[in-house]
């Protein structure tokens, strides 16, 4: 029972850190309706460019350093929405280019990070890494904890941009219109670059909370781009919500699977539910055009 | 375009020959190169990467389905090769078939449920499960197996490389002969419909489903035993990330996009630009730069994508098929190059005969009703499209359809011609129940259809597009040519035969969705609002046509607003609204019913157009 | 104030627009009939920059639009409210309202106007809460109306605002539009399919076949010309 319990809460922990990625992902799907194949390249940037490289050369936290990342990728992500993805977008072949250019990007900075930083596995070592809570038996990692608490701040604010300024609201326009928008007034390159930034950003920081707590390589990203993939998936794929959800329910499964299957193939499991879903239920927990948020 | 009498359409040994020439040429070229193990290597990885592009290039780049984990296959064959050979001393010219059984085996059981995923999601699931797999084979041991080295021919290793360069020389011919005999088939013409409007495909009787699994299977065979090749000629060690890594897919894309998708030789001009340089740049300064070859791919992708998508070679095809077309002969060229000719002419539709081609008399047709609805209900997410809708189509005739926006008139139609299936209700053509079945049967059975939004298939020529129409009925490429040619003539489409069929006009769009709609030999045609968009001269001539159409036996139902011109031209018509049939009869009795009157034309019509 | 000059444009592939040529004086009401496929949205799209004319001047107030964004031409007041009754099914009746108010001009006014666009469609305030894509056809047309009125239009075009309404409801639309003229300042231009209800309620009219004009005039003498009576004033 007791292990059951400690699964239970390891998943908990981990799906946030999975929703949260995912929510950027299903941001820019949402907008967009493009599949960023980048996304997990960009995260694993933000593992080794902000928090990596901030705390060797300056002893910033990365904790610090998950806010400080967020106007950098939101920039990084806004010029590559520029200079690259608006350079295929209208086309007619759009989500398949978007797809392809995206993949050849995330190669880019994939190897990118190798030739700076060498493909050896980093860990980050701070205080709180390995440090764990007790609490009747049950082990909470330290690292983890801060990170549930600073995504719930970051999703948060994700949310209230989303809902309560207009911008954020132009930006949930685009979603559901994005033809109607241009009869508003609504610059659509714009929002879609603002959307793309954003969704960037987010999962950057998202990245810097991960890296506190796992190890990381240039190729880390070949890995969860699947679960994120799924998480999106699962929720319904226009929804951040749902993606959010969607994180929770893969982080479950993987921690729970652990019950049936040896830890190695943890990822194929999340695979085998990921899959069946895309053919059962491909709209997801949230079913079609829900709300985006 | 001629044919000759012999109607030769596949394509003669003569466009065969380039590929024999060039792959030869590559195995001189490594007979020269001798024992220079390093250039021999790049020329065997130049012959392998385009070889296994090339069968790449089936499913995605002629079916338009981009398949982003390829490398499940070409690592099924690998895997699957090496561990015979290292564990059971199989020799890898038998595992290789066996590899690629495997592969097909793969292929269909991802694809079957897989390629009914629209775009994204079947991207995303195709990538999944090669990058799953990696994690799997770890797991089982498997992440790295050394490849024994043992000599001789029949375990297909060598120590002159020159032997691997032959092998890979010859398949690379085999599969370009198979993309060749391919794009000539009817096979190739249905998926390369299919690519272009997957709806209007359907509609024209392609089992698109099926099409899409054949050439994904076929695709991961040739794809499974390049994966072998690869693992033998090249590996001494094979890895799970070596053969099932998103680089793989990455580089097949780069080969495949720069070179130029669904083009022969795009997949080898591809290759011969990338892989030297990536290979020449991984030596130079691969040390101090791990990763440069993929950074090289992966920058060749994204300005591929953004600057070249049709690639190299379309460019330069061109200025190829000008010279080609004097030295090879095609009979049926994909490519065509425009000469502008008028239009049909509006006044040979004035009295105008369509001949039949496949009734000889009225009698032939045994069914009358022909099409028997009966309480159809289709609802969408809880509106309801249509309600208890009952209607007899009586054969030999023409029935209108009227009604508003939205009153279901189009969700009827595609509910008849099985692009939608009812949720109650039964369809019975010829007595057949039809309910369940799909477009592509419907369309085999006899029932043709035009659309609101014309739907042609832009890349291909006129002519071209009504022959996917005969090929419904004949599947004998030379008997579908000659009913296409027939129906073009007396449609006058035939003196722009060969024309590309993009920027036509409205009324030429139409006329050639008739053609083509025309050419499945259909019992019963559905036409959706045939005069909109066309002035009153070419909505009058519309109707003749159709009138000619009916005339000639095959029943048609026609939705249309301009309900002055229908009146003339319908034996019976329908009123709907709201999906429920409020009115049936005669012209007149339909056009006077107080319902239609209140809900669609309004009292002033009939004060209009009421006097004829 | 508004003057088009010759524009052509093409719209999926075919020419929608041969060289037409349109007027509009400040505070003029414009109504424009034709057939189907006559290109009378085209003309619209291509005064809102949705489509790019390919030969051809617009004029605004003396400024030259023609290679204006379209955004950037809703900033000087010209608001397209295109049919189908588009909403943004989504977000709620309010919020769809307040992003009619993006435009920043107007969005210092956006409390007042809002006001005045609830008396305009009072169903709307009832319904202020609900998620936009509920509504029935008739209250989304409504909505997307007030959604344009939101933005302060110095010219309000709409494209066949009772498309697929039934008769009663089309009605209660031309209603407002009257309303709408009467109680504000703007210039309208209307495309629809119902001739007699448009060519009452303008001042001038056109008339469109295969895009291009083939009739103009003062609306009198419009409905009193045998042969637009004959063409379109029998039809729905």
């Amino acid at each position: 029972m007791e292990n059951l319990i400690q699964l239970v809460v390891a998943g908990i922990l981990t799906g946030v850190s999975y929703g949260v990625l995912a929510a950027g992902l299903a941001l820019i799907f949402g907008v967009m309706k493009i599949i960023n194949f980048a996304h997990a390249a960009f995260a694993v940037l933000a593992m080794y460019l902000p928090t990596f490289w901030f705390l060797q050369w300056w002893g910033i936290d990365p904790f610090v350093s998950a806010f400080i990342s967020l106007p950098i990728f939101f920039l990084l992500g806004y010029i590559t929405q520029r200079f690259l993805v608006e350079k295929v977008l209208g086309t007619p072949e759009a989500e398949t280019s978007t797809l392809i250019i995206t993949m050849g990007f995330s190669l880019l900075i994939e190897n990118m990070i190798l030739v700076v930083w060498s493909g050896f596995p980093r860990l980050i070592i701070r205080p709180y890494s390995l440090a764990t809570w007790n609490i009747h038996n049950i082990l909470i990692n330290q690292a983890q904890t801060y990170s549930l608490l600073i995504s719930l701040i970051l999703i948060i604010g994700l949310f209230l941009f989303l809902n309560k300024t207009i911008i954020g609201k132009a930006v949930q326009a685009a979603a559901d219109d994005p033809e109607g928008c241009a009869y508003m007034g609504i610059n659509l390159r714009f929002i879609y670059r603002l959307a793309f930034g954003l969704g960037i950003a987010i999962t950057a920081a998202g990245g810097c909370l991960m890296a506190t707590y796992r190890p990381f390589h240039p190729f880390f990203g070949e890995t969860i781009i699947v679960i994120l993939f799924a998480s999106v998936v699962l929720g319904g794929m226009t929804s951040i919500a749902g993606a959010l959800i969607g994180g929770l329910i893969i982080g479950l499964i993987q921690q729970l699977c652990s019950l049936l299957v040896p830890i190695a193939l943890q990822n194929v499991a999340v695979f085998a539910v990921f899959v069946l879903c895309l053919y059962i239920r491909p709209y997801g927990i949230l079913g079609k055009k829900g709300r985006m948020v | 375009m001629k044919i000759n009498e012999k109607q030769q359409i596949s394509p003669l040994w003569q466009s065969y020959l380039p590929i024999v020439l060039v792959c030869a040429v590559a195995i001189l070229l490594s007979y020269l190169i001798g024992q220079n193990r390093y250039i021999q290597r790049i020329l065997i990885l130049v012959l392998l990467w385009a070889a296994a592009s090339s069968a790449f290039n089936i499913i995605s780049g002629y079916g338009g389905q981009t398949v982003f984990g390829y490398m499940m296959f070409m690592g099924t064959g690998a895997y699957t090769t090496v561990l015979l050979f290292a564990f059971l001393g199989v020799s890898p010219w038998l595992g290789m078939w066996v590899g690629a059984i495997l592969a097909v085996i793969v292929a269909f059981v991802i694809g079957f449920p897989t390629l009914r995923l629209r775009g994204a999601y079947f991207a995303v699931a195709t990538v999944a499960f090669p990058l799953m797999t990696i994690p799997l084979l770890n797991y089982l041991g498997l992440e790295e197996v050394n490849i024994p080295f043992k000599r001789g021919i029949s375990l297909m290793q060598f120590s002159d490389m020159r032997f691997y360069a032959l092998i890979a020389a010859v398949f690379l011919a085999i599969i370009l002969i198979i993309v060749r005999k391919m794009e000539h088939s009817h096979f190739g013409f249905s998926l390369r419909a299919l690519k272009q409007n997957e709806t209007a495909a359907e509609g024209m009787g392609i089992n698109t489903h099926k099409i899409k699994l054949i050439a994904f299977m076929l695709s991961a065979a040739l794809g499974a035993i390049i994966g072998t090749v690869y693992a033998f000629s090249i590996l001494y060690v094979l890895t799970s990330h070596a053969i099932f890594g998103l680089f793989i897919i990455v580089r097949i894309l780069s080969i495949t996009i720069v070179g130029g998708m669904a083009t022969i030789w795009g997949p080898f001009i591809g290759a011969a630009i990338l892989v030297p340089i990536g290979e020449i740049l991984n030596s130079q300064v691969g040390d101090r730069f791990p990763g440069v070859q993929d950074l090289i791919y992966g920058a060749a992708l994204v300005i591929a994508i953004i600057y070249m998508p049709e690639g190299i070679w379309s460019k330069l095809s061109q200025a190829f098929h000008i010279l080609a077309e004097k030295l090879i002969p095609k009979k049926l060229t994909l490519t065509a190059i425009s000469i502008p000719t008028e239009s049909p002419q509006l006044r040979s539709f004035d009295s105008f005969n369509l001949e039949s081609i496949q009734f000889k008399t009225l009698e032939d047709i045994p069914y009358n009703p022909i099409l028997k609805i009966k309480g159809v209900h289709k609802s969408f997410g809880g509106v309801n499209a249509l309600t208890n809708v009952d209607i007899e189509v009586p054969t030999g005739k023409i029935l209108g359809i009227i009604g508003p926006n939205g009153a279901g008139k189009t969700t009827l139609f595609n509910v008849i011609n099985g692009y939608l299936t009812p949720e109650k209700g039964s369809l019975f053509f010829e007595d057949i129940d039809i309910t369940h079945f799909k477009a592509h049967a419907l369309c085999k059975l006899g029932i043709g259809r035009t659309y609101q939004t014309p739907q042609i298939f832009n890349t291909m020529t006129i002519l071209e597009n009504i022959i996917i129409g005969s090929f419904v009925k004949e599947t004998q490429i030379a008997k579908a040519y000659a009913i296409a040619e027939k129906v073009s003539q007396q449609m006058g489409l035939s003196r722009r035969a060969n024309d590309p069929a993009v920027g036509l006009s409205i009324w030429e769009t139409k006329i050639l969705e008739l053609s083509r709609a025309l050419a499945t030999q259909p019992k019963l045609l559905l036409v959706d609002e045939p005069m909109a968009g066309l002035n009153p001269e070419e909505a009058h001539h519309i109707g003749v046509i159709i009138k000619a159409i009916a005339k000639s036996g095959i029943t048609v139902i026609v939705i249309e607003h301009v309900v002055q011109s229908l009146v003339k031209i319908a034996d019976r018509m329908v009123g709907l609204d709201e999906g429920r049939k409020i009115a049936e009869g005669t012209p007149d009795e339909v056009t006077s019913n107080p319902r239609i009157i209140e809900a669609y034309l309004g009292a002033k019509w009939r004060e209009r157009y009421a006097k004829h | 104030m508004l003057n088009i000059k010759e524009i052509t444009a093409a719209y999926s592939g075919m020419e929608a627009l041969q060289r037409v040529s349109i007027n509009l004086e400040d505070g003029e009401f414009i109504s424009i009939v034709g057939p189907n496929g006559a290109g009378k949205s085209t003309l619209l799209k291509s005064i809102s920059g949705t489509v790019k004319c390919t030969s051809g001047e617009i004029y605004f107030k003396d400024i030259n639009i023609t290679k204006m964004d379209a955004h950037k031409r809703t900033q000087l007041g010209i608001i397209h409210i295109p049919e189908g009754h588009r909403v943004f099914p989504s977000l709620t009746v309010s919020e769809n309202l307040e992003l009619g108010a993006y435009r920043s001009e107007a969005r210092a006014s956006a409390q007042e106007n809002l006001q005045v666009v609830l008396e305009l469609f009072p169903i709307l305030r009832e319904r202020h809460n609900q998620l936009a894509g509920t509504l029935s056809g008739g209250e989304q047309q409504m909505l997307v109306i007030g959604r344009g009125l939101m933005a302060i239009p110095r010219i309000l075009m709409l494209d066949e605002p009772s498309l697929g309404l039934s008769p009663l409801l089309a009605d209660r639309i031309f209603a407002t539009i009257k309303d709408i003229r009467q109680k504000l300042k703007l210039s309208i231009l209307l495309i629809e399919q119902r001739a007699t209800e448009a060519l009452e309620l303008c001042d001038r009219g056109y008339v469109m076949e295969s895009g291009r004009i083939t009739m103009e005039g003062d609306r009198e003498i419009l409905m009193g010309n045998p042969v637009v009576q004959k063409a379109y004033l029998g039809t729905m």
